[in-house]
């Protein structure tokens, strides 16, 4: 069959500003938006830019807004969306070109929550022990791949870029209540300035857009809780 | 483009000596809110259901304020109304203006009018005495 | 902010039900305090006396306010129950998990008591309007025009 694919198209060096062009594609419905993408840059025009690596929801690159909703370009399929599937940048990032965004500030955010165990106690003759119940409070919030479309979803973010956004909070999340770490009070403290967990203004845009399908403004309402016990 | 510094990954950022305002703020917001909707609805109600603001006259006004009681209704609502609605448009302008000087001008403003109206309101609710 | 301005083409984010009634919030918010300000300035020319004060009041007593009060009386309704929507999401604990239940619950108890609440204050306009208003005023003239004796009880 054939589909009518418009995508956001931007050039830095010729264009001033972004427009729309549009691909009349035949494509088999059981085809993923990412193939549609493929057959535009490989039999139509080469100079369209946008990211992927494994292309399989894994390594999380080619997050995009289709149709008006963040998502996975490999995750979803020709026949589970409307024509014209209109394909544009996810939103609040810088944009490079076409599709592709500068992320830097992204993953600064999610630097700054210090995502990684922290335990400086005599590390002991075996592993660190963990109940399957301790394990079970971080276990949604391991799943994250860092695809920003969380972040990029999120009305404040979008207005406001200094707020740390969804995607780091989730990355506090998952150590702020892991039993092995010792460093829950310095994330805490880190996300409890004006860009911090308190910027979170409940629009759930976030949940409905993880491609993990995580309950990320319930992590995130976790982690205000968490602030608001331990003060 | 931006240039953005980038962080050492293997350094451990240091312990923010961050405030608790933003915490606070935040559980204010949702204490005053619960305050201030059986005082602001409750003002609703009686002004414009039980009541009809046809009716609204100078003597209704001072027959209300004869008793302390309404007096203090009326100046906790006052104040708790102030009070979330500065917060309120404080992040509103926080999330929305995004040049720096224009915002604290902003902030700076918001903060005026509400303590001039917050001070206006106070002396009218202490202030007021029946002239007839 | 530049980089969306610059790709920016207007199109609008599909959000859920979370996303506008967030902005909806703000926006009934930010009007609310607008209207604050002015029912403070309006209350305060009580000290002025009887005269002035109800002459400030006399300005409101039409059925254009009346429109205006029932709409002032939507917002308070709409940010008083979605401010209790949040309270429930931030400070409950199984909050999030019903966050859609809670949106319809929210929209529902609102038009519950907000139907009946404007009936009842579009009701009582006509029937205080008519009642005060000389012999042969209709319910149009009550409409188009404020009326003459509005003041006097």
């Amino acid at each position: 069959m054939d589909v009518k694919v418009n995508i956001l198209r931007y050039n830095p060096e010729t264009d001033r500003k972004g427009h729309w062009e549009e691909y009349i594609l035949k494509a088999d419905p059981d085809e993923r938006i990412l193939d549609l993408l493929h057959k535009v840059k490989w039999f139509d025009d080469g100079s369209l830019a946008f990211r992927r690596s494994c292309a399989h929801g894994v390594c999380g690159s080619d997050a995009m807004v289709v149709n008006g909703e963040n998502m996975l370009a490999c995750q979803v399929l020709v026949k589970e969306v409307s024509t014209p599937i209109k394909i544009e940048p996810i939103r609040g990032l810088p944009v490079i070109k076409d599709l592709v965004v500068n992320m830097d500030s992204f993953f600064d955010s999610y630097k700054k929550v210090m995502p990684y165990l922290i335990n400086d106690d005599e590390p002991g003759e075996r592993e660190r022990l963990q109940s399957p119940e301790d394990r079970d409070r971080f276990e949604d919030t391991t799943k994250c791949i860092l695809c920003a479309a969380c972040t990029t979803s999120c009305p404040v973010f979008w207005t406001a870029d200094t707020y740390v956004g969804p995607a780091a909070i989730v990355n506090a999340h998952r150590f702020v209540f892991d039993s092995r770490d010792n460093a829950s009070k310095q994330r805490l403290e880190i996300l409890k300035d004006v860009d911090g967990a308190f910027r979170c203004r409940t629009a759930f845009n976030c949940t409905s857009a993880c491609p993990r399908g995580i309950q990320v403004t319930k992590a995130i309402e976790d982690v205000k809780r968490e602030t608001l016990t331990i003060n | 483009m931006k240039s953005i510094k980038r962080t050492d990954w293997g350094r451990r950022t240091p312990p923010i000596d961050g405030s608790n305002f933003e915490l606070y703020a935040w559980f204010f917001m949702r204490i005053s809110g619960l305050f201030l909707v059986l005082l602001a609805a409750g003002h609703m109600f009686i002004m414009h259901v039980f009541n009809d603001t046809l009716n609204l006259d100078y003597e209704f006004v001072a027959a209300r304020w004869d008793t302390p009681y309404w007096r203090t209704f009326d100046w906790l609502l006052l104040t708790l109304s102030i009070l979330h609605g500065t917060n309120g448009l404080r992040i509103v302008m926080h999330d929305n203006i995004a040049n720096k000087t224009f915002r604290q001008l902003a902030l700076d403003g918001l903060y005026l009018t509400s303590t001039a109206f917050f001070i206006l309101g106070t002396y009218v609710l202490v202030a007021f005495v029946r002239e007839v | 902010m530049q980089n969306q301005s610059i790709v920016s083409t207007g199109s609008v984010y599909k959000g859920r039900t979370g996303m506008w009634l967030y902005l909806f919030h703000r926006i009934t918010g930010v009007a609310l305090f607008g209207y604050l300000l002015l029912h403070i300035i309006s209350t305060a020319l009580i000290l002025a006396g009887p005269e002035v004060y109800e002459g400030a009041e006399a300005i409101y007593k039409n059925f254009y306010f009346r429109i205006g009060e029932v709409g002032l009386m939507a917002a308070v309704l709409a940010h008083a129950i979605n401010g209790l929507r949040i309270i429930a999401v931030d400070l409950w604990s199984k909050g999030s998990d019903y966050q859609k239940a809670l949106n319809i619950t929210a929209m529902v108890v609102f038009i519950a008591i907000f139907v009946p609440t404007t009936y009842k204050m579009i009701d009582s306009y006509f029937e205080l309007c008519l009642e005060k208003s000389s012999a042969g005023t209709t319910v149009v003239d009550c409409m188009v025009r404020p009326l003459p004796d509005w003041k006097t009880k």
